[in-house]
């Protein structure tokens, strides 16, 4: 059973058409990565995905669940999460804070507990420090557990970022554009640590990026959107010859 | 908690208790009754700094909760002789004209109604954001103040209640204060805190993050409100008398000054800006009326303590947005800090800051 | 109710809905721009009737006279409020309830300085004789300003109309609602908009107060609390940031709160408290309003 499916979504704003009977079918532990030109339609995929939008006609199934309606934070608890095209972390919390809010979920205690201080909720806030400081040291972000978030380098809260991601146990993990900004070194590392959590943590990835040396180099399938419909679909070395995908949009070859 | 931070805790626990009972024997009763008031504000300041400052829920609603507070309480209270008398322009409704209650009862009861109406409320109102949130909240003050002014039945209208047993002591106030503080730094410092602090943050992502914004929302709404409800149940019975004008807008705001002067995410700066705040409407109560001044009689201008407050208003918003506190608090690690310094290096190694 | 009296509250209901409507444009011009609810814009339709009260009391100047200097200092005030109160914050891109929390500061600061320089006693406003006379219309006995004005505030929406849609400001205000970054990017001086988007608002607030003090001639420096607020919800029910709509709006929240209470005069009481059940219900089934529309927030 594929972890993912979208079957025929169409999300419409207004007039506007975001997504267009987009189909993609996705297996576990796969790493898809979806590329398109700015405004293609390829945040809105990922937020039909998480939720965020309930689309128009179309169906998303997860695990074979279907969800198109379902609300979106359950959809965490269920496995799917995602990081955001421009970083949202929480801007008045520290590293670890981060970290522990995504583990929210999963504390399984009532307020009462906690207001108490029942032995229960301290055992349980315990045990979620020690797993949170644990994917800092994973992540090599330990050392600033206790700094501000906004005070890391732009590199350090977008690693931050997917390490708060992964705190939620997630199956299938949704990055957008996790390299953006960076340089060719800091992207060769993000491509390494992404393939590393996707064996470590057995997740299913899907990508957006515009970064060519990212899509390519770790992207088993790649989705190719235009004007919200998909113009293409295959491997790498099959979208990079594919005409239509070099006439909407091909980002410049990178000078590996 | 460390040993050491026990220490700390029973010391102050022993200092704040030393102090009160001192003032209970010593101070005037005009005193103690700023310092009633001073201790009421503080969990009303909480229960609002909970809601707007923590959460990032920005409520304008406050006036309301502690009317709902407030009556509901004294409802219970009062005997029913004094029920009788003031009620004489319609008798008051069954079952309360016949109750007569303690005043843990009327303080339970008022917190109950408090969450109750706070969790209705919450359903429409926290679905939005932002300013129509506030507007929404106000709205909702607004007709509780305009409601209990007209049903006279239930509260007596415009004439409101007079003769509240007078409960309220500095025990009683500075208790409750206490278990404000207990119950908000607790649930601050946890996992729901950290939750309610995402969802001011950056709500987007907190709900990416599998919290549910609603639930969490209304949770926080309730739980502030209703500490609002309890300190409204609280002034009704140090004050022995109240009305629907004394819960208009003008509460809510200077609820609003007490946590944008102590800072709006801050629990210390929650409680320091309500001592500030209660004290100067206390202090400046000279300038709204006439000041003899030997033999020149200044007269009194209605009014001016507001534009005073008013303008400290603005000016924190302008100049100093995060308030005195900002989301700082007065940590244990301060603390010890200043008591090692304070004792020579005595003990000082076991600070880490 | 006899037909006599139906006419007799529907005149004052367009008379209110009138000047309901005047003031409502302000704060959905203002809001459509900066997102801002401008908490004093009741107090300035106050200003505006104490103005032109002072006016006539303390300078002998004739009434029309001092409506005028009443409406233009209005306007005045209306943008030094927004140099001092909101344009610094907004300059320092600070957060939209530190606006907030200003804008109710200055709120409370307008009513308490009125109450300073003022006193709490309500003055009686002057009613010009014009004003005061009487207009037959079959067996209905109106006073004609309630006529007159209501023509008049036709006249000045025309004009506002023009301003704001047929003028280059006009355009530029409208750019800025629709779109604030790209806007600023177009080379709009935003200051002088802002500034001229609160002149007109006030000014027109100015007006909605003084003929408010024409038919409520007890004023009193926190007689612009209520209004203010109901005005508010006006432009929220017709959508808020849509000038159109702060009419409509005006208009309907002024019929419903004279013919309501008309109907069904044993709710007087709860006159104020049905406005706010208004907006809280537009707000929840409706939060665009009648005439607006939807906000989709960007991920």
């Amino acid at each position: 059973m594929s972890i993912l499916k979208l079957e025929s979504v169409t999300k419409r704003f207004g007039g506007l058409v975001a997504l267009s009977d987009f189909t993609v079918t996705i297996e576990d532990g796969e790493i898809i990565g979806l590329i398109g030109p700015n405004g293609a339609g390829k945040t809105t995929a990922f937020n039909v995905i998480t939720g965020v939008y309930k689309p128009e006609q179309g169906r998303v199934t997860f695990s074979g669940r279907d969800i198109t309606m379902l609300k979106a934070h359950p959809r965490t608890a269920m496995g799917i999460c995602r990081t955001f095209q421009n970083i949202r972390l929480f801007d008045q919390m520290t590293v670890l804070e981060n970290i522990l809010v995504a583990m929210h979920i999963r504390l399984k205690k009532s307020i009462f507990a906690v207001v108490s201080g029942s032995p229960g909720y301290q055992k349980r806030e315990k045990e979620m420090k020690e797993e949170a400081f644990e994917l800092l040291r994973y992540v090599n972000l330990d050392h600033l557990a206790n700094e501000r978030a906004p005070n890391l380098p732009y590199g350090q809260q977008r690693r931050l970022e997917i390490a708060r991601a992964l705190a939620t146990n997630p199956k299938l993990l949704l990055l957008d554009e996790p390299a953006a900004g960076m340089n060719h070194q800091e992207t060769a590392n993000l491509m390494e640590f992404i393939n590393k959590i996707r064996e470590e943590f057995k997740l299913t990835i899907f990508i957006i990026e515009h970064q060519m040396m990212v899509v390519m180099g770790i992207c088993k399938r790649i989705l190719v959107l235009d004007y919200g419909k998909t113009i293409a679909e295959g491997t790498p070395r099959e979208i990079q010859n594919n005409p239509k995908v070099i006439e909407a949009y091909l980002g410049v070859k990178d000078s590996a | 908690m460390t040993k050491q931070r026990k220490i700390i805790l029973l010391v102050g626990a022993l200092i704040v208790s030393g102090f009160l009972i001192y003032a209970n024997f010593f101070f005037d009763a005009y005193v103690l009754r700023v310092l009633n008031l001073i201790a009421i504000y503080m969990s009303a300041a909480l229960g609002l700094s909970l809601i707007n400052g923590f959460t990032g829920q920005f409520s304008l609603g406050i006036a309301g909760f502690m009317a709902i507070g407030g009556y509901s309480a004294s409802l219970l209270t009062l005997p029913i002789s004094v029920k009788e008398s003031i009620f004489f322009i319609r008798p008051l409704i069954w079952p309360f004209n016949s109750l007569e209650l303690p005043f843990i009862v009327g303080v339970l009861f008022a917190a109950i109604m408090t969450a109750i109406f706070s969790f209705l409320i919450g359903f429409p109102v926290l679905r939005l954001r932002g300013d129509y949130l506030a507007i929404a909240t106000l709205g909702f003050s607004e007709v509780i103040r305009v409601v209990s002014t007209n049903t006279i039945t239930i509260t007596n209208g415009a004439l409101g209640l007079k003769g509240i047993p007078a409960f309220t002591n500095i025990w009683w106030s500075f208790g409750f204060a206490g278990f404000s503080l207990f119950v908000i730094w607790r649930l601050i410092n946890s996992s729901y805190g950290r939750a309610f602090k995402a969802i001011r943050d950056n709500e987007m992502a907190a709900e990416a993050m599998g919290i549910a914004l609603f639930k969490h929302k209304l949770l926080s709404f309730v739980i502030g409100s209703t500490l609002a409800g309890i300190a409204g149940a609280l002034l009704a019975h140090l004050l022995t008398a109240i009305d629907p004008a004394m819960f208009r807008f003008f509460l809510t705001f200077n609820v609003l000054l007490m946590i944008v002067l102590g800072g709006m995410g801050s629990i210390t700066g929650a409680l320091i800006g309500a001592s500030i705040v209660t004290f100067l409407f206390e202090f400046l109560r000279y300038l709204d009326s006439p000041m003899e001044l030997g033999f020149i009689t200044i007269p009194g201008a209605p009014g001016l303590r507001m534009v005073i407050f008013s303008t400290l208003l603005i000016a924190m918003i302008l100049f100093r947005r995060q308030g005195l506190m900002g989301d700082k608090e007065l940590s244990f690690a301060w603390i010890e800090g200043k008591i090692s310094r304070f004792f020579g290096r005595k003990g000082g190694e076991n600070v880490n800051s | 109710m006899t037909l006599t009296h139906f006419f007799q509250h529907l005149a004052n209901g367009v008379y209110l809905g009138s000047l309901y409507a005047l003031i409502a444009i302000g704060y959905t011009m203002v809001y459509g721009i900066l997102r801002l609810i401008n908490f004093a814009h009741g107090e300035l339709l106050i200003v505006g009737a104490f103005i032109a009260y002072y006016g006539i009391l303390i300078f002998h100047l004739p009434w029309w006279f001092s409506f005028i200097i009443a409406i233009a200092l209005g306007a005045l005030v209306g943008m030094s409020l927004e140099r001092v109160a909101y344009r610094p914050l907004r300059e320092r891109g600070a957060p939209r309830i530190s606006l907030l929390v200003s804008a109710i500061g200055a709120s409370f600061f307008l009513q308490n300085l009125g109450l300073v320089i003022i006193g709490g006693r309500h003055k009686s406003f002057y009613r010009p004789p014009f004003f005061a006379q009487t207009v037959q219309l079959g067996d209905v006995t109106v006073m004609n300003f309630l006529f007159v004005l209501p023509i008049i505030t036709i006249i000045i929406l025309g004009i506002v109309f023009f301003l704001v849609y047929r003028s280059k400001t006009g355009m530029a205000m409208r750019a800025l609602a629709k779109d604030y970054p790209t806007a600023r990017l177009m080379g709009i001086n935003i200051n002088r908009i802002i500034a001229y988007t609160f002149a007109l608002g006030s000014a027109l607030a100015a007006i909605g107060g003084i003929m408010y003090a024409l038919r409520y001639p007890a004023i009193h420096p926190l007689a612009g609390v209520l209004p203010g607020l109901k005005c508010f919800i006006a432009a929220v029910v017709g959508g808020i940031g849509n000038v159109p709509g702060a009419v409509l709006g005006g208009f309907l929240l002024g019929m419903l709160e004279i013919m309501g209470i008309a109907f069904f005069p044993h709710l007087a009481g709860y006159r104020d408290a049905i406005a706010f059940i208004v907006l809280i219900i537009i707000l929840s089934f409706k939060p665009t309003g009648l005439l607006g529309e939807q906000v989709v927030e960007k991920v």
